[in-house]
Order: structure tokens, then sequence, then C-alpha cells
């Protein structure tokens, strides 16, 4: 109740307007690449260094005033691109990448830190695109957690199935597994679909 | 008519008090209502193992009952350090906003107590811990 009222007191005498929007879900499912794609898309600037090796970002990156237009309509964000959510983080997965042993303890300690700081950030966010690889099998404890929660606190999500460029994609199946939200299917490397993305955000966020 | 000790075959007067605070010839306090006819070696026997097997599984059930309290009150860690660089993280635990809580190894539990006070604290310092 409390943080209700909070809430509405700072949309009455706060920056009402800029809206957090919060990209979460796995490690390597196109997160960063995705946020670029937007920022690039409104800003003209991209936000981190998206790469193949797991856990690249390993703290909140943010990119504010983010001007979002579609359909004529125009929302402002803050949006937060996170650091990937896995139940485990082990140096040796940055290893098989060719990172050298030390660093790879290093970046799996900061990886660890990034989950739990993503998690804190859950109670912040307006709103949230939850982004799947759509090569990947949705049933997972991460997706169920994160959703489930999301649900229970009430933040509106989208549901992004990415890569959908890639041969052996089935977004369909990420749709079939949480058919209760909204969702839509993207390439963010390819820029594929991305005004579908752009439209849903404008009209549910 | 009285009750019979199931322990030495004493047999009680009505409603005396060593129903409730035990035979007074050797303290045991399980007794069997006897009625009108008299118990048997053969029954007093059959009923002794009766109500100690009922006490057994009893004692078994509590015994089952205070691990399983036990196994939860230490299903505690939100991380777990396997080994240096390889973690194990509950989401779940990490999620129902306790304080952080990093099992270094077996058993061995570090409370980051910042995290229990300061829901918006941005920066944890794992490296505290670890």
């Amino acid at each position: 109740m409390l943080e209700r009222l909070k809430k509405l007191l700072s949309g009455l005498f706060g920056n009402k307007d800029q809206i957090k929007l919060g990209i979460y879900g796995p490690p390597n499912t196109g997160k960063t690449t995705l946020a670029n794609r937007i920022s690039e898309e409104f800003t003209g600037e991209e936000m981190g260094s998206a790469s193949e090796v797991p856990h690249e970002t390993r703290a909140v990156q943010k990119k504010e005033k983010v001007d979002l237009k579609s359909d004529g309509k125009e929302i402002s964000m803050n949006l937060l691109d996170m650091p990937g959510i896995s139940t485990k983080v082990d140096y040796k997965e940055f290893v098989d990448h060719g990172i050298d042993e030390d660093e790879a303890k290093v970046r799996s300690k900061e990886a660890t830190k990034g989950v739990v700081e993503a998690i804190k950030w859950l109670d912040k966010v307006d709103a949230v695109l939850v982004v799947f690889d759509s090569t990947d099998d949705p049933y997972t404890q991460v997706n169920v957690t994160i959703l489930g929660n999301l649900e229970a606190k009430d933040i509106p999500i989208i549901l992004v199935a990415n890569k959908t460029d890639l041969e052996e994609a089935d977004p369909e199946s990420i749709k079939d597994a949480f058919p209760q939200y909204n969702f839509t299917q993207i390439s963010a490397k390819e820029k594929e679909n991305m005004d579908d993305l752009y439209r849903k955000i404008v009209e549910n966020v | 008519m009285p009750h019979k000790c199931l322990n030495c075959g004493k047999t009680l007067e009505e409603e005396s008090d060593e129903l409730m605070e035990g035979c007074s010839n050797c303290g045991q306090k399980l007794f069997v209502f006897e009625g009108d006819k008299s118990l048997s070696d053969k029954d007093r026997d059959t009923i002794v193992q009766d109500v100690e097997e009922f006490m057994e599984n009893l004692e078994e059930e509590e015994e089952a009952k205070k691990r399983l309290k036990e196994a939860m009150e230490f299903d505690l860690e939100s991380i777990k350090v396997e080994e240096p660089g390889v973690y194990e993280i509950n989401l779940r635990k990490l999620l129902e906003e306790i304080p952080l809580i990093v099992e270094m190894k077996e058993g061995e539990y570090y409370i980051y107590l910042p995290s229990a006070f300061s829901k918006d604290r941005k920066n944890i310092r794992i490296d505290d811990l670890v």
C-alpha cells in the first residue's frame, strides 16, 4: 500500500513520463543487441557491447530519455539492459571461450553479482521485456521464475522471441509455453519485425 | 472396575491417582482398563506389544518431522560457492528479498547484512564475502 502510494506520489511530482523499461532474460539471448537496436533507432547511439561470450553484460546498463515513437504515439523511457539471469555461473564456460583462468574467475564473480543486481532492479522497473533465444527450450527454471515474479508484482511484460533469423528458431514454442503474455518475435541482429515490438511497447507499457 | 499396570501387573483402585502419576510399584504409565474380566498374560503381552509399536511409530514420525524442519531451516543460501569461480544461484531465495546469504562451503554461511537493510543498495560487494 505504502509502496503504491509512493509510486503514485513520485508519478505526480517526479518525472512521470520516464518509464523504466527493463530488458531481462537468460544470458546470451540477445538483450544487449536488442537494447542497442532500440537505443540506436531513437537516440542514434548504441548502449553496450554485445558478445557471443555469455554474461558479457555484468552490470546494469542505462540509457536515459529514449523517446520511442510508433503509430503516432510516443513514450519516453529509461532503457535498462540487465545482466543475464542464470542459476549457475561457472568460470569454465569463459575458459571455453578462450579467456584465461584468472580472468574467467573474476568474470564469474562479476556475473554472479550481476544476477543479484538485476533481481534487485525488479523492484524499480515499470515494465519489462523478457528476451528469449528462439532456438532454446523456453521451459526453464529461470524463465518460469522470472515471469512468475513479474506477474506477482503486476509489472507489464512483453515476451520477445529473439534470433528468428536463425534456421533452427522456433518462436511459436515460446508463445505456446506462455500464452497469457503479450508476445512478439524479432531478430534484433537483422532488425526484423522491430516495428511490431515498438508498437507493442507503446500499446502495453 | 480397575486398571492394571501393563508392566508389573499391579491392579489399581478405581480413579487412582496412579493413573496420572504412574504405577506406585514400578513407575510405568501404561495401564489397561480391565473391566469385569481379568486380563490373561497372553492378552497383556499383545497389548504391550501393540502399545510399544504405536509409540515407536510416533517417535519415528516425530524424528521425520524434526529432520524435515532442520532441512528447511538450513535451505538458506541464495548463492553457493561450489569452488572459486563456480557459483550456484538460488533465484527463488534472491527474489524473496531475504538478506543475501552465501554458503562458502558445506555448512559455512555468510550473511551480507547491508542487503538485509537496504533494498535500494545497488552495489552488492560479493568481494566482501569471497
